[in-house]
């Protein structure tokens, strides 16, 4: 009985061990976003930069803040499969007492295509709708649900639920085998 | 000076080390006068404050603290406290309050303030208003000569705030209620300031940040009762100008100011005030 159930134990440690190995090598691509460049308005001093610029670097998956008074913006880069999303940098900014505009930002994800909107589904939490400008149109309409993608674009003041980036540049993102 | 609170200090000095570093640091304002500001959602502050007033009869010291603490971006929660005083005793000490926004001499106060109105119509511009409503109880029981009993303040300011100028206009109203037959005179003031930020601060973040202010007080005080009869020799006008400066560097700030009375009006035999002086020191965390 005892040899039963201790071979039983290794076995499950076993598999345990082997469906986290398995989760962590489908997540080895750099998923979500990858960098924000974010416009504040009512910034005027430096105390109200550093609080803005502590504040963003506690969300997970910061790598690093630079905030700027002159330029009314913080950018931020973000360690692979952040699950941080826009919508999350507006609020610490409004929490702050100031108020987030527009940003440009560069992400990965799946795109998703349904009832002729185009998505991309960036990470655990974010999801964004694409719309093409001038030069993305054609390849915004040729893009294919499952693919995995990085995008650059701009969102505006507004960005609606899910928020709306107009992309500026699409390109695909290889895969590494072990995921398929 | 004679230190009457020195045990809440370490109240204050633990607090702020073990307190965990929060997010927003809202900036600071004038010396004296009212100011907009509030601190971010959950932000804390600490200013402490030293003043000196010198007047016909000598000079006397004030040392306040104020903590201050984010409920939302736009309402801030403060409690401020006398530390102590010392210098010369005056026999009727000017009645006035420890700078706008820090409450007045010898009482405990607790405020809130909430910033009503905000627009941001541009990079690094504000517009804002803020109410001010405190209630204080006093930390003696006699103030020149009169029983102290607790107070209500009432302000309104409101401003501009921008990387080169700053202005704010404001003003409140303090209310003391009677204790025993007496009541201390109360208080209405008005405050406008002007502030500037040289080019030579406007260089960006994490550069130190720098402003020039130019504050002026106008400040109207009743006649203290005592027995229920107004003291001849107490109350009085006065209109204060002077300049004062603020530096911010990270979670820092460092600023001070002076005021001369420009005119004064004041009541029966009371020695006429010289200037006051302030010194602040703040920290967010």
């Amino acid at each position: 009985m005892k040899r039963e159930m201790s071979r039983f134990l290794h076995c499950f440690v076993w598999i345990g061990a082997l469906v986290l190995l398995a989760a962590h090598a489908a997540r080895t691509h750099a998923d979500g976003l990858l960098e924000v460049e974010q416009a504040i308005f009512g910034m005027d001093c430096a105390p109200c930069a550093y609080g803005v610029e502590q504040s963003l670097k506690k969300l997970p998956g910061t790598e690093h803040v630079q905030v700027s008074l002159n330029d009314g913006k913080a950018s931020i880069t973000f360690r692979p499969n952040s699950e941080v999303t826009l919508q999350d940098i507006r609020n610490r900014i409004v929490d702050g007492g100031f108020t987030p505009r527009s940003a440009k930002i560069r992400a990965v994800g799946t795109v998703v295509v349904r009832g002729g909107e185009i998505r991309l589904s960036s990470g655990a939490r974010a999801v964004f709708i694409l719309r093409p400008n001038a030069s993305t149109s054609s390849t915004l309409r040729d893009v294919q649900s499952g693919l995995t993608v990085e995008i650059t674009g701009a969102v505006a003041e507004k960005p609606g639920d899910p928020p709306a980036v107009t992309v500026d540049s699409l390109k695909l993102v290889e895969r590494p085998t072990t995921d398929r | 000076m004679r230190w009457i609170a020195p045990s809440v200090l370490t109240l204050f000095a633990t607090a702020s080390l073990l307190l965990p570093a929060t997010a927003g640091a809202e900036g600071h304002g004038p010396v004296f006068g009212l100011a907009t500001p509030t601190l971010g959602d959950g932000q804390w502050s600490s200013d402490t404050g030293l003043m000196q007033m010198r007047t016909d009869e000598g000079s006397r010291f004030m040392a306040r603290e104020t903590l201050g603490y984010g409920v939302t971006e736009d309402l801030q929660a403060n409690l401020s406290i006398p530390l102590g005083r010392g210098g010369d005793q005056f026999m009727q000490p000017p009645r006035t309050r420890f700078g706008s926004m820090m409450g007045a001499f010898g009482d405990l106060e607790a405020s809130l303030f909430w910033r009503f109105h905000r627009v941001a119509p541009a990079i690094g511009t504000r517009y804002e208003s803020t109410v001010i409503l405190g209630a204080s109880v006093p930390t003696e029981e006699r103030r020149s000569g009169v029983k102290v009993g607790p107070s209500l303040n009432l302000g309104l300011v409101t401003g501009y705030a921008s990387r080169t100028w700053y202005w704010w206009i404001g003003g409140g109203m303090h209310r003391y209620f009677e204790d025993s037959g007496d009541r201390l005179g109360s208080l209405d003031y008005l405050s406008a300031v002007v502030g500037y930020r040289p080019p030579l601060f406007r260089q960006d973040y994490p550069k130190p940040d720098w402003r020039v202010f130019v504050e002026a007080l106008a400040e109207r005080a009743e006649k203290n009762q005592v027995g229920g009869q107004g003291n001849p020799n107490s109350g009085g006008r006065k209109l204060l100008v002077g300049p004062s400066v603020l530096g911010l560097y990270g979670k820092w700030g460092v600023s001070g100011g002076v005021l001369f009375p420009v005119e004064q009006d004041l009541n029966g035999m009371q020695a006429e005030e010289k200037y006051r002086a302030k010194f602040v020191l703040t920290y967010w965390f």
